[in-house]
């Protein structure tokens, strides 16, 4: 796998439509209206209720994230007018050479595949340019929008972890789905 | 900060069972022999070994003027209803800064009873209750994992480890320094606590070093290495020595309980059984190995069985797992028994390593470049589960 020292700063990704890019002070406003909202904060770790403060303390700590975490985080942007669509991360894990995918898309852009082409340029960069070995993707087993994403990525439904995360103080299940670099991409 | 020359020579101190006092020239014996010792001499640099007396005569003399001239206070650690030499400490004042520096050692017949912990507790109190001192520090070595565990029954917390810090003899040695304030609270800082479990048969308990001969005769075994990640093969004792230095750090860390499993006596090692926990502390992975002479009599279903009843009861974990090769069928058996559910097969979980043939590979398609990887079948057994 690619030396992650080399990377100081994470790249722009992008397939034509929408752009990840590393996230920006100027996205607070948008990125709290985003986390805050009620389908979000039922599926993902989040603070409840999710603050201005909250937004721009997630966006301060980007940089630091990624150096001493290695868990890259991205917001996606509309590739045209640049507004923002959803955000997207991978938590890596160097020393085995995998990662764990995360995805949020913003309400307006729901039902148009935000999320599907975020994992798919997450899932690009990280077997095409880094040579990682495995990633995975785990989901509330009644995210019937997340399975399909899940899906539609290539990902192979694995298993289901029992009682595996805290989301708002309560112990719930998750999905785990795989993609390997060998199997077929979509 | 009180004046210090007020106080002609560092009063005793005493909490009924231990008492501090003057070094006397009667202890001159007790004291060669204590510091005759291998563990003071790999990490209590400033005392000379081999220790003879005219050493001891030397300390005894300086020590008469160490408060007077470098506010350097040092008692010696006795029982005190008998007298006899448990531990000597000392406080460096630094009167600059207001803070001291606390060093100690204990006598090797005095260790695992708490004596150190108890003298540090009044030395502590005395520094910030009637010196009113604004801090105190300890420094130990990195892999001294019995001061740490000193510095943490007596509430001092860990605050960095200092690299390249002092030259210990020939080596250069990193330090933990450990802090505390005078307004901190003086309750024990806890992290993961040091396990005795039994249930008559076995023992779990920390790994000591003198574990490592028997630890490295077990590892050196190709089944050993081919169902645990990362154990090297061959297997050597400077391996087996790190492996119970990094068992040390993860109690003292509190991030992975790795414990010796022992017959009855707690002396004979049989194998090792580890709980690593998840950052939120909610959930941990346990992991194992037994010694080859010590297989096919249920000693990991036992050690198992007193650990995960000592997650769940005492540490408080919510969600067990246990992950394994497909091929390793004895560590799936282990876990149906223990009650654990199967949950599914993560697909190239881990890498593969060079040399170790594990049955239950991911299969490439023909002409891929990237090494194959191992799966890994999932268990797990939530608290709710657990019959008890």
């Amino acid at each position: 796998m690619k030396d992650l020292k080399e990377i100081e700063e994470l790249p722009e990704l992008s397939d034509g439509r929408l752009v990840l890019r590393p996230y920006r002070p100027d996205d607070t406003q948008a990125v709290a209206a985003m986390c805050g909202d009620e389908t979000a904060l039922r599926w993902l770790p989040m603070p409840d209720p999710y603050r201005l403060s909250d937004a721009e303390e997630w966006i301060a700590d980007a940089g630091r994230r990624w150096r001493e975490d290695r868990f890259a985080t991205w917001v996606a942007v509309d590739a045209g007018d640049g507004r923002l669509l959803g955000s997207t991360s991978v938590r890596i894990d160097a020393e085995s050479e995998k990662g764990d995918i995360g995805y949020l898309v913003e309400r307006s852009a729901r039902r148009g595949g935000v999320a599907t082409h975020m994992v798919a340029l997450i899932v690009g960069w990280c077997f095409d340019e880094l040579t990682m070995g495995r990633l995975q993707i785990r989901c509330d087993p009644s995210n019937e929008a997340s399975r399909r994403t899940i899906l539609a990525c290539g990902f192979q439904m694995e298993g289901l972890l029992r009682s595996e995360i805290v989301i708002r103080g309560e112990r719930t299940d998750s999905l785990v789905a795989s993609l390997l670099p060998g199997d077929p991409r979509p | 900060m009180k004046d210090l020359g007020d106080i002609a020579h560092p009063p005793d101190l005493t909490d009924g069972r231990i008492r501090l006092r003057r070094l006397q020239a009667a202890d001159k014996a007790a004291v060669v022999k204590a510091c005759n010792d291998g563990l003071i001499e790999r990490f209590c640099f400033r005392v000379p070994y081999p220790y003879e007396e005219s050493d001891f005569m030397d300390f005894l003399s300086y020590n008469e003027h160490f408060w007077t001239s470098e506010l350097i206070a040092n008692w010696t650690v006795v029982d005190a209803e008998s007298d006899e030499l448990l531990a000597m400490i000392s406080l460096d004042v630094v009167a600059l800064r207001q803070a001291g520096e606390i060093g100690y050692w204990c006598a090797p017949w005095a260790r695992g009873r708490g004596i150190t912990s108890a003298a540090v507790r009044l030395v502590r109190d005395w520094a910030f209750d009637e010196l009113e001192l604004e801090r105190l520090e300890l420094t130990t070595d990195v892999d001294n994992y019995g001061s740490q565990r000193v510095a943490q029954a007596a509430g001092f917390r860990r605050e960095g480890v200092m690299r390249g810090y002092l030259t210990a003899r020939t080596r250069r040695a990193d330090d933990v320094l450990f802090g505390m304030k005078h307004d901190d609270p003086r309750e024990p800082v806890v992290t993961l606590p040091d396990p005795r479990l039994e249930d008559g048969r076995i023992v779990v308990r920390p790994f000591w070093i003198e574990d490592a001969p028997a630890v490295q005769a077990a590892c050196d075994d190709p089944d050993v290495s081919r169902w645990i990640y990362l154990v090297p093969s061959p297997y050597t004792l400077a391996d087996a020595e790190e492996f119970v230095a990094d068992s040390w750090r993860g109690l003292v860390a509190g991030e992975r309980a790795r414990l010796a499993i022992a017959d009855a006596t707690g002396e004979k090692l049989l194998g090792s059984i580890s709980l690593d926990l998840f950052a939120d502390r909610q959930a941990a992975e346990i992991g194992y190995w037994i010694a080859r002479d010590a297989r096919r009599q249920g000693h990991a279903l036992a050690a198992a069985r007193l650990v995960v009843r000592w997650a769940f009861e005492e540490v408080g974990i919510q969600r067990l797992e246990i992950l394994t090769y497909p091929g390793n069928a004895a560590s799936q058996s282990l876990a149906q028994k223990l009650g654990f559910v199967r949950e599914g097969v993560l697909r190239g979980f881990l890498a593969v390593e060079p040399g170790k043939d594990r049955a239950g590979r991911v299969e490439l398609p023909a002409g891929a470049a990237l090494p194959p990887r191992d799966d890994q079948v999932q268990f797990s057994l939530l608290r709710g589960d657990w019959a008890g």
